[in-house]
């Protein structure tokens, strides 16, 4: 024996004694600190530019909008105490007795800069465009300003309720890149992809909240890590449930699932300058998928099928008819094939991104689906970088996509079913429907409610005979949370990942 | 010392090769870093903001302008801002840098640990059943992918016996304890692999020595296996392991993604990753600089070390 | 000495199990197994069948069929760029041992700056470039590993260029390229199928990790690491959606392993008793 069996017992003895420790010794959760697992790491805190779902969930700490939804999905005042429309033109507002974070008073003042700020050339802002619909801002004192817009907008306070339109603290944003903002917590240290460290800001308006003091955010890119951080005890809640996990964690009983069947959309946009040009085939393509196995296959079950214009069923703007026009009729759809003269068949290439599973497992359905009414698709899907930058020039006879619309406002699905806005990746492109923009620009303008919805009911109709958009499947929009956490309240619909105060009344036992 | 110069000259004129490949590489990649930054989860970018961004961060000139620009800074060892959040690309991989060391070296820890012990024990007792289990082990840790072991890892720690955490990174000086145990599993990952190459080499290094003179010489003065084992055998035998030990180690700079990826490890190949997708040229081609700069140094440094001690290299 | 090294040296289990492999995956088109896209969204996850033997993934399709499908991609792709790989490599090596001079400073430094760059990095790097693929995958997949036959190349070409036969061959006025291609080449193929071997291990796993990543084999074709890759995400509702391709891509790996240590020990007994570039 040169190396006796017991040494090499030791040497092994040594490398596994520290696996052995268990981790909850290091694990013991600080008192008072809600424990958050992001699914992405903001890539910045710039509060206006549109850095995605995850960083909006960030920003609704530490900032406050003007307006924003109660539970309901009712616009309530949340920087401000009221407003009303005074004329066509003017909205008036009134701010609560508030402060920002360090202290010092939100005025109007304030909510002019930041309006300048989004409205100004280049600030990359994610809703510089409705901004840019208010022609000036008066200031009548700290407290009352009017906003007056160059054509009459009935969607302004709604537009205050957007997110990425936070009301920061004039000028503060040039010393640091989120500014300060009016909401219950403050930035205490970040570093990129490692985590944020947030704590309780004393001034916030809330009697009582926040109910704990510290927030700390660890980013847990891969989805299947997330739910495992949580199922191990090392986060207390998590955002973008995989909606593979949320039938094992609805069972697991120290966990606590909140989801709502009907979130962000998945939907085809079209590109004209190929054979979609004609309509009849963008509605074959519409009739041809069976969306309740698109719900099923990628999302478990969570979430519902998309044959119409998105509108959440809570809005008065529903419209039960034309919300299932596209249900599956293989035989229409051969039909309206044969109608345009492709009735041998018709090959056409999708565009979408291998990057995330439910592009490219929709796009493998759709392949599948389109395949048994003779038309043959071809994938094309590169990483969501270059998805993105083909979608923009124009790559792809159609194209998967996925998008949350973040307001109950009919006017929001303008965004993705009028093909003749600026040409984007994400809304499809040269064609037209005649008379659509027209109809968007009247309902924009429309102040009664009953000929609104009438307005809204013709936008819908038009675009599900043209098929300006072909929508798939809601994809549920799903938090997980240990048992110790409480009061998480979802809004309606797709709304809560995009609300500022989802987190405001949570509680840690 | 003209040897030394002219070597040195060379990698640094690889490095400027590198450089120059990347940076021409990343620019023509399609992906624009100011439309990725405007449209995130379905933000839709307006195309004259564009304009405007790209012009302020100079990327509408004309591209060997930018490339002059960009070697300026290298030669000023300034490896540029971030595009997307506008932070010092250095200091980030400064802060990234020794994580992935940090990694590296537990996993080349742990395979010293399994690999020389086991790999001599099986050298001294060839065809026995330790020799022959400890081979299928070393064949078996080689053969499995390190997504599939640190996946496997991640099943059975810490969603079936949730003895520690999935994944993830604390700083050491925050809670010391809990960094080691997050450093635990990646690593482990990693060493396995090695540790089975290490083995390998030790073995059959050890059974080259084993029939050499001196140590017969030694046998034959009746000293103990264990001073033959420390002085004569490990001595000699060790010289390969750590030649081969130290070219794997070079290769996994920047060859950690998988591992980092899976246990959510902010390393510099995650950096790396996120900076592609990004678009983010700064990043990218500070982070691969670095990565091949390292191992270029390592590569002059191993050179240089050979020269020393034999001459006829420096030729 | 070295032979003894071999685990598997005595008996050739490692190469009728590649056998075994490779005529599946030849045939895998003509063979009477259903089509491995074929969707079946009703029956999903469902368990083994007579149909289906090892049951039906998150679309219902059959998982042994697409793990056939999926080791022939996946030997496709190694096969393919090896072989690419195997002609550069060589034939730069070959020039680079033989003439000497600028040529080989050339030639060695371009392999150095490729040796730089971690193999999975340069891939990524370059998928990010042209796009996932199949396409894309093998040139670069090749590029990875010329460096290593350009050495193994270069080195054996050094030791032979200067022995009798090949001095007896150029002074009976043979050209240059005949030299190299009719003379050294066949003298120095021992290493070289060695190499070609162990490229092939290599880059299965290669392979397996960018499709792991999603950067390559791309859906819905079949591949394994896109197997593992997605089979994480459905671990509650059916584990063995993880556990099938982990285990094939673990056992083919190590078939692939076995044959190399073997194939070495066979032809190239000299060469260094290590795996590695």
């Amino acid at each position: 024996m040169i190396v006796n069996r017991r040494d090499l017992l030791k040497y092994l003895a040594i490398s596994s004694a520290a696996a052995a420790l268990p981790g909850q010794l290091f694990a013991a959760p600080a008192a008072k600190t809600l424990r958050v697992g992001l699914s992405t790491y903001p890539s910045h805190f710039r509060p206006w530019i549109n850095v995605g779902y995850a960083g909006q969930l960030v920003s609704a700490l530490i900032n406050r909008n003007l307006v924003t939804y109660d539970a309901k999905g009712q616009l309530v005042g949340e920087l401000a105490e009221s407003w009303k429309r005074e004329n066509d033109l003017t909205w008036a507002f009134v701010l609560k007795d508030v402060k920002f974070s360090n202290g010092q008073p939100v005025t109007s003042a304030d909510v002019k800069w930041t309006l300048e700020k989004i409205a100004a050339e280049g600030s990359g802002a994610y809703m510089r465009d409705p901004v840019t619909h208010v022609a000036s801002i008066e200031i009548v004192d700290d407290r009352n300003f009017k906003l007056v817009t160059k054509e009459p907008d009935v969607t302004i306070p709604s537009v205050m309720a957007y997110p990425f339109l936070a009301i920061i603290a004039a000028g503060s944003t040039d010393s640091q890149e989120q500014g300060i903002g009016a909401g219950p917590f403050t930035i205490v240290s970040a570093e990129k992809g490692v985590g944020i460290s947030l704590t309780a800001s004393e001034h916030y308006f809330k009697e009582g909240l926040p109910s704990f003091k510290d927030v700390q955010i660890t980013p847990y890119a891969d989805e299947n890590l997330r739910v495992a951080a949580l199922t191990a005890g090392d986060v207390d809640l998590i955002d973008y449930v995989p909606w593979s996990a949320m039938d094992t964690i609805e069972k697991d009983a120290n966990l606590k699932l909140d989801a709502m069947a009907s979130g962000a959309f998945m939907y085809l946009s079209f590109n004209g300058s190929g054979v979609f040009k004609d309509p009849k085939l963008r509605q074959a393509v519409a009739f041809g998928i069976r969306r309740e196995e698109i719900v099923n296959t990628m999302f478990y079950g969570r979430g519902a099928p998309l044959a119409g214009v998105p509108r959440p069923s809570v809005s008065p703007y529903y419209n039960k008819e034309l919300a299932n026009y596209w249900s599956y009729d293989p035989a229409k759809a051969k039909a309206l094939l044969k109608e345009a003269g492709y009735e041998n068949g018709l090959e056409v290439s999708l565009l979408a991104t291998s990057q995330y599973t439910m592009h490219s497992g929709i796009a493998v359905l759709v392949q599948s689906h389109l395949a048994e009414i003779g038309i043959k698709v071809n994938l094309t899907m590169p990483d969501w970088a270059t998805r993105v930058t083909m979608g923009n020039r124009g790559v792809g006879d159609f194209a998967v996509q996925g998008i949350g619309i973040d307001t109950l406002d009919p006017d929001a699905a303008a965004t993705v079913i009028d093909p003749s806005l600026t040409q984007t990746f994400l809304r499809s492109r040269n064609f037209e429907v005649p008379g659509l923009t027209d109809l968007l620009q009247r309902g924009r303008q429309e102040g009664d409610e009953a000929k609104r919805i009438a307005l809204y009911a013709e936008v819908d109709k038009l675009v599900c005979d043209n098929t300006s958009f072909c929508g798939l499947a809601y994809r549920a929009t799903g938090f997980a949370r240990a048992k110790s956490v409480s009061n998480l309240e979802l809004l309606p619909d797709q709304m809560s990942p995009f609300s500022a105060t989802l987190f405001d009344k949570l509680a840690l036992a | 010392m003209f040897w030394f110069l002219r070597r040195g000259f060379a990698s640094l004129i690889m490095l400027w090769v590198i450089v120059t490949l990347v940076f021409m590489s990343i620019h023509f990649v399609p992906g624009d870093p100011v439309e990725l930054l405007l449209s995130q989860d379905g933000g839709s970018a307006d195309p004259a903001t564009v304009q405007m961004i790209r012009e302020d961060l100079g990327l509408n000139r004309p591209i060997v302008e930018q490339y002059v620009e960009k070697l300026k800074g290298l030669a000023s060892f300034d490896l540029g801002r971030s595009m997307v959040d506008d932070s010092s690309v250095s200091a980030e991989i400064a802060r990234r840098l020794p994580r992935t060391l940090e990694l590296i070296g537990l996993a080349a820890l742990i395979s010293l640990i399994i690999g020389i012990p086991a790999g001599i024990y099986a050298a001294l007792h060839t065809g026995r059943s330790f020799d022959r289990v400890a081979s299928y082990l070393a064949g078996f840790a080689q053969g499995i992918p390190v997504f599939v072991l640190g996946t496997l890892l991640i099943l059975v720690f810490s969603q079936m016996l949730k003895l520690t955490s999935a994944g993830g990174f604390v700083a050491f000086s925050q809670a010391p304890g809990k960094h080691m145990l997050l450093l635990l599993m990646p690593s482990f990952s990693i060493g396995i692999g090695l540790a089975a190459i290490v083995f390998r080499i030790t073995r059959a290094s050890t059974l080259e020595v084993l029939p050499l003179d001196y140590v017969r010489t030694a046998r034959a003065k009746g000293l103990g296996d264990r001073r033959i084992v420390l002085h004569h055998i490990l001595r000699n035998a060790l010289i390969p392991v750590i030649t081969i030990f130290a070219l794997q180690i070079g290769s996994l700079l920047g060859g950690t993604v998988l591992v980092e990826y899976v246990f959510n490890w902010p390393g510099l190949s995650g950096m790396l990753v996120s900076g592609v997708n990004a678009r983010d040229y700064p990043t990218v081609t500070g982070v691969i600089l670095v990565i091949s700069a390292l191992f270029i140094g390592l590569n002059f440094l191993v050179d240089v070390l050979y020269g020393l001690t034999d001459p006829r290299v420096r030729k | 000495m070295t032979g003894t090294f071999s685990k598997f040296k005595s008996d050739q289990i490692p190469a009728y199990l590649l056998a075994l492999l490779l005529i599946v995956s030849l045939l895998a088109p003509v063979l009477p197994l259903q089509d491995p896209l074929l969707m079946d969204t009703a029956s999903r996850f469902a368990g083994p069948s007579a149909q289906h033997l090892f049951g039906q993934d998150e679309f219902g399709r059959d998982i042994l069929v697409r793990l056939i499908f999926a080791i022939r991609n996946s030997l496709i792709v190694a096969f393919a760029a090896a072989v690419l790989a195997g002609i550069f490599g060589t034939a730069l090596g070959v020039l680079a041992g033989y003439s000497r001079g600028l040529t080989e400073m050339l030639a060695m430094r371009f392999i150095d700056i490729v040796l730089c760059f971690p193999p999975l990095l340069l891939a990524m790097l370059a998928v990010t470039l042209y796009g996932p693929g199949p396409v894309t995958l093998i040139p670069v997949l090749a590029i990875v590993f010329v460096p290593s036959f350009t050495r193994v190349a270069h080195a054996s070409v050094l030791s032979v260029r200067s022995q009798d036969y090949v001095e007896a061959v150029r002074s009976m006025g043979a050209s240059n390229a005949r030299v190299m291609f009719s003379t050294i080449l066949p003298n120095i193929a021992g290493p070289l199928i060695v190499q070609f071997s162990f490229t092939v291990a290599v880059t299965v796993v290669l392979e397996s990790g960018l499709s792991f990543l999603g950067l390559g084999v791309l859906p819905p074709a079949p591949s394994l690491g896109l197997m593992i890759g997605t089979g994480r995400a459905t671990l509650a509702q059916a584990p063995m959606l993880l556990v099938w391709p982990c285990a094939a891509l673990t056992a083919m790996i190590l078939i692939l392993n076995a044959f190399c240590d073997d194939l070495r020990d066979r032809l190239d007994p000299k060469s260094s008793k290590i795996r590695g570039q």
